[in-house]
């Protein structure tokens, strides 16, 4: 076979293996196909972001709302009393989250402490909520005033966390 | 005139032939195709050394800002991440990780909304721009060598 074989001119009616318009763009071998597939994933990762910036902003917004509606109730003040709530001193309240010092322990029923910002919250007790300290887990009686612990848990309407575990923090 | 004689076959550029030209009208003598090679390879290399030089220097001191940078912006978010109660969150996963699993929604609110965001996002930045700036001081300093190394051999 000679080089001369190839040189068959094209008459233009023979079918064709490359694929052309949109069926070209879509192949996947499109420089701009590609760019469009990256930017829509873009598209995608960014409007996720925003939506999950936006609920946690909605949240922290919120119990941070309740708290301060809530600060003479959850903190025992009489309703006459003019007693302002301070304002945060970071932004809002974590409403998921807490880590700080108990302030006083009321037997199973729900603590008060003092975070990392230094304002009270009040962490409610319910049966099901695991307290720990070290490897053992221990009934809510036990927890004791002055003591460092981590909370999870779920924030109510009250402005009040309604903890799903605990763990004491070891201070040695 | 006479054009002078190179041992290339292509044609001459225009440095080639103000050179050629420059020693013909001071009367030297006539230099060999090789010899004249060598010169313009010389003005050539110190052409390329001279263009990129400034580069190079701008690149290794961007480089190392960048670099310096990055450690303040270390230094900022690990006494960010000290003051915040994401550490003891954190820490949980170590701890109590069956536990985590199990309320793994609040778990992940308690991060996420803990994370002190300003200087991640700082140092992260920071991270960036001081791999990017490696990468192109790096290529940089590679085409110096290539040139050197060329101009050598």
């Amino acid at each position: 076979m000679t080089t001369h074989d190839n040189d068959i001119k094209s008459t233009g009616t023979e079918p064709t293996n490359r694929p052309l318009g949109l069926a070209k763009f879509a192949s996947g071998h499109s420089r701009k196909f590609k760019w469009l597939i990256f930017a829509l994933i873009e598209l995608i990762i960014l409007i996720g972001v925003f939506a999950l910036g936006l609920n946690i902003g909605f949240r922290k917004a919120g119990f941070t709302y309740s708290w301060a509606s809530h600060y003479k109730s959850n903190f025992g003040a009489p309703q006459t009393a003019q007693l302002i709530p301070p304002p945060p001193s970071n932004g809002y309240f974590n409403p998921h989250g807490v880590f700080g010092q108990i302030l006083s322990a009321n037997g199973t029923t729900s603590v008060i402490i003092k975070d990392s910002d230094s304002n009270e919250k009040t962490i409610l007790l319910s049966p099901g909520a695991v307290i720990r300290q070290d490897y053992q887990t221990i009934l809510p009686q036990n927890l004791k005033a002055g003591e460092q612990i981590v909370v999870i848990g779920e924030p109510n309407d009250q402005g009040q966390i309604q903890a799903k575990f605990i763990r004491i923090i070891d201070q040695n | 005139m006479d054009k002078p004689t190179l041992q290339t076959s292509q044609p001459l550029s225009a440095l080639e032939l103000a050179i050629s030209g420059k020693l013909k009208s001071e009367q030297m003598p006539e230099f060999s195709g090789y010899l004249q090679e060598k010169i313009i390879r010389r003005i050539d290399y110190e052409r390329e050394i001279k263009a990129l030089k400034p580069k190079l220097w701008a690149a290794f001191g961007v480089m190392a800002f960048s670099v310096g940078l990055l450690a303040i912006a270390g230094d900022y978010m690990f006494k960010a991440f000290a003051q915040s109660p994401s550490y003891h969150f954190l820490a949980l996963t170590f701890t109590d990780f069956g536990v985590m699993a199990d309320n793994w929604q609040d778990y992940t609110f308690s991060i996420l909304e803990s994370l002190p965001l300003g200087a991640l996002a700082l140092t992260l930045g920071a991270g960036l721009a001081s791999v990017l700036l490696t990468d192109f001081s790096i290529h940089q300093w590679s085409h110096f060598r290539k040139i050197s190394i060329a101009y050598r051999h």
